[in-house]
């Protein structure tokens, strides 16, 4: 039986290959790749280092499914060049990052790691201060100057932003920062965190009078075995009591962030799922993230801890009793055509999501509160047509969307012609174009909802739901989407062995740094970011742990020390 | 047999809590067996959501608890299917 049942019309039969570029990493020098399909039919990445000789990894143990993925290459809205930090590039991607004249999109989501001191001391992380021996904190007024760049942005202005680490909650400002970035125009304020603060449910309300929306959870698993894993001890009841304890602060946007670990919690991706359906009403999403690998790891090492898409695919279909099969998900920038109409009709600087299509993948789960039915939006609407359909009205847009000064520049060459100058004449040309754009907009928007209705399966909720969006067309609808549905995802991040710079081009995540070198604000692709410019640009601000104040460093390890005792006492009786 | 406010105080409660719908429901069904009913469930809501500060009954319509809750501990299925697994 193919893997993807529906979809393999569109799938190429020859042999995939491709010519890339990536990373050496050992040295992180730039080298020339190969993606290509082997005859035992996974798709590989293929490197030689001059020095370090040759890498490979494995992206795809499916290469239909690969090969069907790379059909959905959305084109990006690109950052204005005067907004970027390092316009003229000079070492090439990676490595001219800020970002760099070649980057292709807008990231929908910045993140700023305000601290790296942490509550816990997880064997999987290398990061956090107690490991490093430094502690890296930007200070408020650098975090406020990071928020002013993102939202100066063109022509997508910065709307959602994230404050991460370490754990961010250690930050005590963090409620300030959090106010600020609203100040500032943040439509979408979220955090990054590991929830311990939580357990408190006076820290929740006091976060929550902050106006933050959404919580990003760590979030494993769902068996003490996995916690004691992942995270040193058993999390697994505290993390129970944060989810209660947010429910009562009045949150209702929890993302559940389970780290895969091959091994580790790998079989828990089925259960993940089922905790977060039962907990529907304040969850809204499961994103599932890969661990990314580093340091140096032998080759067959490398094959056996890898987990890329494809195969997350198979465990979520095998976990979930097939109803998450391989054919209800599809790549990230399926929504990027969509999400660049919706900016352009509402004028609201939106969202770009045109980054390459192994980045991540996704599919919604609606809830049919009759039948207590969980349908999958494939469910619903033909999903490939409806990126083709949007991408179709999207690229006639884009021919036209700047050319609605017609009345303007003919009134205003009548005042030059007449020699002089009639405000009431420009005014009347401004006027005729904004009637001649609004016209337009319907007339676009109109035709795009009735071939989007010719896509409809089957009704309910979800087209209830998809039809506001596209009548009324405001982000507010699209939030409310959100609220009848459970999102599942997963964003792959690359890590060295798997970098190729045609993704970093396209990142859409970024994080927003301010570099003490040359005191400017910049930002970095995520996985640049992790995996390379991060040490270089944590080294000028890093304050050695014995510099901070005793006191500070006494208190992360009181804490520590105390959850980890109340991690180890017997579960209170309900 | 018990009386309409033991359960809506007991609901009350549960939900004051912080219990998932799911969790709600379970509780409700095991300590009175005969209010494991919809029809039934569905006439107490309105008293129930009434009881919560004006704040938290808003919070409590835009997650859809109470539509969740009637749903029943054991019925949510995901297209006609349960995972195999439970936590």
């Amino acid at each position: 039986m193919s893997y993807l049942s529906y979809n393999t019309a569109e799938v190429s039969r020859e042999k995939y290959r491709k010519e890339v570029t990536s990373v050496c990493p050992e040295c992180i020098k730039v080298i020339p790749a190969v993606i290509e399909e082997d005859p035992d039919g996974k798709i590989r990445l293929k490197k030689k280092s001059p020095e370090h000789g040759e890498f490979v990894d494995i992206l795809s143990q499916h290469p239909e499914y690969y090969k069907w993925s790379q059909n959905f290459l959305a084109e990006g809205v690109a950052i204005d060049q005067d907004k970027r930090c390092v316009p003229n590039t000079e070492k090439g991607c990676p490595w001219d990052c800020g970002t760099c004249g070649r980057h292709k999109t807008t990231p929908i989501l910045s993140l700023i790691d305000i601290t790296n001191k942490c509550n816990l001391r997880c064997p999987i992380c290398f990061a956090n201060a107690a490991v490093t021996g430094n502690v890296v904190e930007p200070t408020f007024e650098e975090v406020v100057k990071i928020m002013k760049h993102l939202r100066s942005l063109r022509p997508y202005s910065n709307i959602a932003v994230s404050f991460s680490g370490g754990e961010p909650t250690l930050r005590p400002d963090l409620p300030d920062m959090i106010r600020k970035a609203y100040e500032l125009g943040f439509l979408q304020v979220m955090l990054i965190t590991n929830g311990i603060k939580f357990k408190s449910l006076d820290y929740c309300k006091e976060i929550k009078e902050t106006g933050l929306q959404t919580i990003y959870l760590q979030f494993d698993g769902t068996t003490p075995e996995t916690w004691e894993r992942t995270r040193g001890f058993n999390l697994w009841p505290i993390k129970q009591r944060i989810i209660r304890n947010l429910r009562i602060a009045g949150f209702d946007s929890v993302v559940l962030v389970p780290t895969i670990a091959r091994g580790i919690s790998d079989h828990e991706v089925g259960n993940i799922i089922q905790f977060a359906i039962d907990n529907i009403d304040i969850v809204r999403c499961v994103n599932f993230q890969p661990v990314s690998l580093c340091g140096r790891i032998p080759p067959e090492k490398l094959a056996e801890m890898r987990i890329n898409i494809s195969d997350l695919i198979h465990m979520i279909d095998e976990q979930t009793n097939h109803v998450l099969n391989p054919n209800v998900w599809y790549p990230i920038p399926v929504i990027a055509p969509m999400a660049n109409l919706i900016t352009w009709y509402t004028g609201v600087p939106g969202v770009d999501f045109a980054c390459h299509p192994d980045c991540g993948f996704a599919t919604f789960m609606v809830l049919n509160d009759q039948t207590g039915e969980l349908e999958c939006i494939t469910d619903y609407i033909d999903i490939p047509e409806f990126f083709k359909i949007s991408n179709k009205y999207w690229e006639e847009v884009s021919k036209r969307k700047d050319k609605f000064h017609r009345f303007e520049t003919i009134t205003g060459g009548l005042n030059e012609l007449l020699g002089v100058d009639i405000p009431f004449l420009r005014e009347i040309g401004k006027g005729l174009d904004g009637i001649h754009e609004r016209a337009y907009k319907r007339y676009i928007m109109a035709r795009y909802f009735w071939d989007v209705l010719g896509l409809i399966k089957k009704t309910g909720r979800a087209i209830q739901s998809v039809s506001k969006i596209l009548l009324r067309t405001t982000w507010d609808d699209v939030a409310s989407f959100m609220y009848d549905t459970l999102m599942v995802s997963c964003m792959h991040f690359q890590d060295l062995y798997s970098m190729r710079t045609a993704r970093t081009e396209r990142c859409i995540i970024h994080y927003g740094v301010y570099d003490r070198r040359d005191g400017k604000v910049k930002q970095f692709p995520f996985c640049t970011y992790n995996s390379i410019h991060r040490p270089l640009i944590e080294k000028a601000i890093a304050v050695p742990i014995s510099q901070v104040d005793e006191g500070e460093v006494l208190t992360m390890e009181k804490e520590y020390k105390e959850l980890e005792k109340e991690a180890a006492a017997p579960l209170p009786k309900e | 047999m018990a009386t309409e406010k033991e359960v809506i105080d007991e609901l009350y409660k549960i939900i004051a809590e912080g219990a998932n719908p799911r969790e709600a429901r379970l509780a409700i069904s095991k300590k009175f067996p005969d209010w494991d009913d919809r029809k039934k469930l569905q006439k107490i809501i309105p008293k129930v959501e009434k009881m919560f500060p004006t704040i938290r009954q808003t919070y409590i319509r835009k997650t859809s608890y109470f539509k969740i809750f009637l749903i029943g501990p054991d019925d949510i299925r995901a297209r006609g299917k349960k995972f195999p697994q439970k936590y």
